[in-house]
């Protein structure tokens, strides 16, 4: 029962997360504003980290390649905020 | 032109606490243009074009701001008629600008959701430059 | 401290950071967007730290539910603020 709320919660955060990939790509192209892409790709990599977590191991957040995608959507995100602070 | 560049701030002003949309806008002026009249949504809906649930909701939301007054018969009718003064000059003031400077209005309108945008992006900025 | 935990750690620091960084300007600017999406970066940070915890813990307590809340709690939040009237 708990696993499948979790299912449930995991497929939730990865569809809001794509959600919000989709709404910073449209801040980029209304406000041109680079840090933007970097937080829409960080996001849509997020939601790819919970699918891959809902579909094969729900609980499996210690196996590499699920935590190598959620560096990578981290990343992203340091990499834009690093990015705003070096073009102004 | 300083009277008339008083009259589009504080329509702007205005327009900043009451109006979030376009609809919302071109609802208030039609309601500011017959002050005499009663208006129902489906009424506003018909003549502006506008959904009659959109209609209903700012209405709604005009006369819990103090824009509006409500009459209750068959259906819900409203009145133009502010609760102050300054309400009533903002509002007097933005059906002024809507025929005089409308692209004014619009693009404030836009700007205000691209503050916000900026605002976001603004926030990661680990050193102020004196703006705040 | 192993590969998984060390990431999400990272990934719980960064979404501090940039929680923090959102509410220290909303405080300046008002604007709802920035506090939603502060509340959002904090669900994202429990989220990781949680995970982190329970890493650590060996799985003595399964976190796995609190911490899949909170990372959908945090995403509706940010979802909420990205779309929300922009009018304070």
């Amino acid at each position: 029962m708990t696993e499948t709320v979790v299912v449930f919660l995991q497929a939730v955060s990865a569809t809001l997360a794509w959600v919000s990939g989709l709404l910073f790509y449209r801040f980029w192209r209304e406000s041109r504003d680079v840090l933007f892409v970097f937080f829409s790709a960080g996001f849509s990599v997020m939601a790819f980290a919970w699918v891959l977590l809902a579909v094969i191991s729900p609980t499996g957040e210690a196996r590499p390649y699920i935590y190598a995608v959620r560096l990578l959507a981290f990343l992203l995100l340091i990499a834009g905020m690093i990015q705003k602070n070096r073009s102004t | 032109m300083m009277r008339s560049d008083q009259d589009l701030s504080i329509a702007l002003q205005f327009m900043d606490n009451h109006i979030a949309s376009l609809e919302e806008l071109e609802l208030l002026v039609a309601l500011v243009g017959a002050p005499l009249r009663w208006w129902d949504a489906t009424m506003l809906s018909r003549e502006l074009g506008i959904p009659k649930n959109v209609a209903r909701t700012v209405l709604e939301r005009f006369a819990r701001a103090n824009l509006l007054d409500i009459r209750v018969t068959e259906d819900v009718r409203y009145q133009f008629r502010p609760t102050t003064r300054d309400l009533h000059d903002g509002a007097a003031a933005l059906a002024m600008a809507y025929r005089t400077k409308p692209t004014a209005l619009v693009h404030h309108l836009a700007a205000l959701r691209r503050r916000s945008v900026r605002d976001f992006a603004d926030a990661f900025r680990f050193r102020r430059n004196g703006r705040g | 401290m192993g590969a998984a935990e060390t990431i999400y750690l990272l990934c719980a620091a960064t979404s501090v950071v940039a929680a923090w960084m959102l509410l220290r300007y909303y405080l300046v600017r008002r604007t709802p967007l920035l506090l939603w999406s502060c509340i959002g970066f904090m669900g994202l940070a429990a989220n990781s730290a949680l995970v982190f915890v329970d890493l650590v813990l060996f799985r003595e307590i399964d976190l796995s539910l609190p911490r899949t809340l909170a990372g959908a709690a945090g995403m509706m939040a940010l979802v909420y603020g990205l779309t929300k009237d922009p009018r304070p």
